[in-house]
């Protein structure tokens, strides 16, 4: 858009294959491929190496100039995440690599639902905790990690069911890494916040929504099954979702026109302290999460049930003056009067206190009124505007969370999680629609999708549509 | 049904390819822009996700004859796959095999095609077939 030299700028569409097109202006004559594609990476998620152009049938060549390809004014340019050349590929197949991009993003999954248990957790006290000689000595040992994150029954469970956590507990260097993350909690922060603010860049542009959704079904609901017995139906995690939300089924034989409820609206009190409790558990009381983010939070709290219910308390007191009356255990007991600003300044702790904190209601009303202190000035904080330019400075990458995204993609599609996409699910039903004449497959999959599957209700939604 | 001659028909399919009107899963367009009879043609055809042929990129050919589209366009894979309604010696889609090329209408286009074959590596028969070395060709 800048090249005020060139005398030949054409604007052409490009259109990635999922999430909005974008228009851009270049000439052709002076650019080649390899530029394009590394001009773009500002307005798409997929770093250049990984990026394919394909036009009229073919996909362009790096050291091509554009002007090969004859694209002219108001053509569109299809922008394809490939396999990454072979170079990066390698790159990213050195371990510490890949697993601290893992580590990064299951972090910062949970922040665009707003509700990371231990985003919220005071960043101090983690830190003190982080760099006391003895809590180091035992995280620089991953085998000690491991064998305490096993000796936790539910964790044990958890893996043993899914094998592909194990494998991530069983990495040294994404342990590792982790540690970092919490020993640094100014470059955690800061990611998160990041991909907050990517994820609402996101949702505003048309069709983001969609693409919001399907992060969330192929990132967000294998993991959070993965907390869960034998929770694999994805009818159900639907209608979880539809409950949290609020949605209402849509009539019989209706496409449902009505706006899709945004679920990162702050939750006013239409919903109840139990609903909003309730989420929490949904995306934040998960175990996984917090093992996948801050297995050193977890492990100063060695019963994960006792974490989350600070965590929902906190999250109810900071958000309603209603009493949460889904936390009455210990820790409502506890639960401080006073404001904020009166908490005492949290002393650094060493590691037997730490160990024994879990248990002792003194303690937790402590870490509750720093929660709470942290809680209030961290939203003042998230609500002041980011500037764009601020991302690139911190990971040289323009965005590392989406620039992530494909090894996620990839780690979660390996796994036998629920994260099919619906030809493959609704395979039969595609079939017996097919066999009564339905050609149109993609519209097909719609109707089945807006039916949840079930065959006779996707007909309705389709002649219904077809005669409308 | 109206005819529609056949340029009309490709110059219409071209505008479509170009312009990226479709589901922008297949792309296609003329191998030689300055082609008048426009029987040449480029496709290309990004795997589908969830099978094995994700994250890969199909390039076809396609030739349409003087009776298109009365007659279907045949159809090469450029890009190895292995399909069973793809001649594993030449790379052709056999007519036969493929149902938008046996039961041929002339209303059909060339992105038609396209959609039934990516149709094709989705199918559950065919998404986990072992596929020859992406960037290998025929």
């Amino acid at each position: 858009m800048e090249e005020s030299q060139s005398n030949r700028l054409i604007n052409v569409k490009f259109r990635p294959s999922s999430g909005e097109g974008f228009d851009y202006s270049f000439d052709p004559g002076q650019l080649t491929v390899r530029q394009l594609k590394e001009r773009l990476t500002s307005n798409t998620t997929i770093p250049a190496d990984s990026m394919r152009l394909v036009y009229s049938g073919r996909v362009l060549k790096d050291e091509d100039m554009l002007d090969l390809y004859g694209v002219k004014e108001g053509h569109t340019i299809h922008v394809v995440r490939g396999a990454a050349n072979r170079a990066s590929e390698q790159a990213a197949n050195v371990p510490p690599t890949s697993s601290g991009q893992r580590n990064t993003n299951s972090t910062t999954q949970n922040s665009p639902f707003g509700m990371n248990p231990f985003g919220n957790f005071d960043q101090d006290l983690m830190r003190s905790m982080m760099n006391s000689p003895m809590f180091r000595h035992i995280l620089s040992n991953p085998e000690i990690v491991r064998t305490m994150v096993m000796q936790n029954p539910t964790m044990r469970q958890m893996i043993e069911r899914n094998p592909e956590i194990g494998h991530i507990i069983n990495d040294p260097s994404f342990i590792r890494q982790t540690m970092d993350m919490a020993r640094n909690p100014e470059l955690m922060r800061e990611m998160m916040r990041n991909n907050d603010r990517a994820l609402a860049n996101l949702e505003t542009i048309p069709g983001g929504f969609n693409h919001l959704r399907r992060m969330y079904h192929t990132l967000q609901e294998p993991l959070e099954s993965a907390g869960r017995n034998n929770d694999q139906s994805s009818e159900a995690a639907n209608r979880r979702l539809a409950e949290m939300l609020n949605v209402e089924r849509p009539p019989q034989g209706r496409i449902n026109n009505t706006p899709l409820p945004n679920p990162w609206a702050p939750r006013n009190n239409t919903n109840s302290t139990a609903s909003l409790s309730n989420t929490t558990n949904l995306f934040g009381g998960i175990p996984s999460f917090g093992l996948m983010g801050f297995p050193s939070a977890q492990m100063s709290f060695p019963s994960p049930s006792s974490t989350s219910r600070i965590t929902n308390s906190t999250q109810g007191s900071s958000q309603s003056t209603t009493p949460n009356s889904q936390t009455n255990g210990a820790s409502n007991a506890t639960t401080p009067t006073n404001t904020p600003g009166n908490a005492p300044n949290f002393p650094n702790i060493n590691l037997p206190q730490n160990l024994s904190m879990s248990t002792d209601p003194e303690s937790i009303r402590r870490i509750q009124q720093v929660m709470q202190r942290y809680m209030t000035s961290s939203q003042f904080a998230s609500r002041q505007q980011m500037p764009q330019s601020y991302y690139p400075s911190l990971f040289g990458s323009p965005n590392p969370f989406f620039a992530n995204m494909p090894q996620l993609l990839g780690a979660s599609q390996t796994s036998t999680q629920p994260s099919e996409p619906p030809e493959s699910r609704f395979r039969v039903q595609l079939q017996r629609l097919e066999e009564m004449g339905f050609m149109d497959q993609a519209a097909n999959i719609r109707a089945l999708l807006a039916a949840g599957g079930d065959v006779n209700r996707a007909i309705e939604l389709l002649l219904g549509n077809t005669s409308s | 049904m109206t005819k529609v001659p056949r340029n009309f028909k490709l110059l219409e399919e071209l505008e479509k390819g170009e312009k990226g009107l479709g589901d922008g899963t297949c792309s296609y367009g003329l191998s030689n822009g300055e082609d008048i009879y426009m029987s040449d043609w480029n496709g290309t055809i990004i795997g589908p996700t969830g099978t094995i042929h994700e994250n890969r990129i199909y390039s076809l050919k396609l030739y349409c004859d003087d009776n298109y589209p009365n007659n279907p366009p045949t159809v090469h894979f450029i890009s190895r796959i292995n399909l069973p309604c793809v001649n594993q010696h030449t790379g052709k889609v056999e007519p036969s095999r493929l149902g938008c090329l046996s039961q041929w209408k002339s209303s059909n286009s060339l992105e038609d095609i396209l959609l039934d074959l990516r149709r094709e590596m989705a199918n559950p028969v065919n998404k986990k077939l072992p596929q020859p070395p992406e960037g290998s060709t025929f």
